[in-house]
């Protein structure tokens, strides 16, 4: 595929890494010289573009147009959504993601065409809260901005659910075990399957119907001492 | 008038022609809200200017429904920023839907950008031009049609 990545530091360097990995062909646009000649030396398959990739002409320049993904990751919000809003509109970009600094702009950004806008602190504050909240016998996944979690929790032999089938468990709405970690195997369970200990439950759950999830699973002590620790 | 209809009118960026915007346009019985991130700004608002200051981010969404806009019948984007501009004259249009937007922008390109909704962009530099035009009595017209 051909990836544009505008603008970004640190993040811009590993992210380019990350994506030459993946065999793409790869223009990178930054404003800052010393930068821009430290890409070049370090990465001999990137073009390199030294230019504010705000600016239409430059962009032109890069060969932006008909790339299939345009990546902005500088540190204004603004100049964010001013690029991706170019890619889309001038140069027939399919697709654009960037960063944001204000949380609050996540869904504001994709309400304005911007493919998808992460922000760091939006994920971070999520992920930390989720790690002091729930202990490490769950491990929590996000996606989709939060509105799914992906569970992942080692059934012990004194839990709620040992020794029954999922169809006599009780679990809330929108929540499906969606496979089961045996020893080596990978399980996708139905109705009649029946939990053991040690096994590894993958649960997609919706985050408010969580804590009912693992009172479920877990049954009501080991929830109320899992929200505790 | 018994049921005079009090406009809300937010400024985002109290710049030179946010400020002035502000000054004449809070003299004419409309409810002026002026948002600048620097305290420092205000200072170029009138002495006369009886609307309301509101520091922080012109594009965050919760300021701006601190400012009122809600309900707000026009929002000025007027940093010195053109994406900044760009960025909270979209979000008062396409998110607020607030009736009527103008959009300030130093680059004229950019204008692309907010085709096809309604924001209005106001270019300082296409407006001086026009200006220069007008003191010359349109002497120059035909030179430039050339």
């Amino acid at each position: 595929m051909k990836i544009a990545v505008a603008g970004g530091r640190d993040e811009a360097d590993f992210l380019i890494g990350l994506l030459l990995m993946g065999k793409h062909r790869l223009t990178a646009i930054n404003g800052d010289r010393k930068y821009c000649e430290h890409l070049a030396a370090d990465y001999e398959d990137v073009s390199v573009i030294y230019g504010d990739p705000g600016k239409d002409y430059v962009m032109e320049d890069a060969g932006v147009r008909g790339a299939d993904i345009v990546i902005a990751l500088t540190d204004r919000d603004a100049d964010n959504l001013e690029i991706c809003q170019m890619a889309k509109r001038l140069f027939g970009v399919k697709k654009t993601v960037c960063t944001v600094r204000n949380p609050k702009n996540v869904e504001i950004f994709e309400v304005l065409g911007v493919d998808r806008a992460i922000s760091a602190t939006y994920m971070l504050a999520h992920y930390i809260e989720q790690a002091s909240v729930v202990e490490e016998l769950v491990k929590v996944m996000p996606m989709d901005n939060q509105k799914v979690l992906m569970n992942e929790i080692k059934v012990r032999a004194d839990y709620e659910a040992v020794g029954k089938q999922v169809m006599e468990l009780s679990l809330p709405h929108n929540t499906i075990i969606s496979c089961i970690i045996r020893d080596l195997d990978v399980l996708v369970p139905n109705g009649q399957t029946r939990i053991m200990a040690g096994d590894r439950l993958v649960v997609m759950t919706v985050p408010q119907n969580q804590q009912d999830m693992l009172r479920g699973i877990m049954g009501d002590e080991h929830e109320t001492e899992c929200r505790k620790k | 008038m018994l049921f005079r209809k009090t406009k809300t009118v937010i400024i985002a960026g109290a710049s030179r022609f946010g400020a002035g915007l502000a000054g004449m346009l809070s003299g004419r019985d409309a409810r002026v809200v002026v948002i600048d991130s620097s305290q420092d700004s205000f200072r170029k608002l009138p002495d006369n200017f009886d609307g309301y200051q509101l520091l922080g981010d012109g594009t965050d969404a919760d300021l701006l429904k601190e400012a009122g806009i809600e309900s707000a019948s026009v929002f000025i984007a007027a940093t010195n920023d053109d994406n900044v501009n760009m960025l909270a004259g979209q979000i008062a249009c396409r998110i607020f839907k607030v009736p009527e937007v103008f959009v300030r922008l130093n680059d004229r390109n950019k204008e692309k950008l907010l085709q096809g909704f309604n924001m209005k962009p106001i270019c300082p530099y296409v407006l001086s031009v026009n200006e220069f035009d007008r003191l010359t009595n349109g002497e120059f017209k035909e030179a430039v049609n050339l």
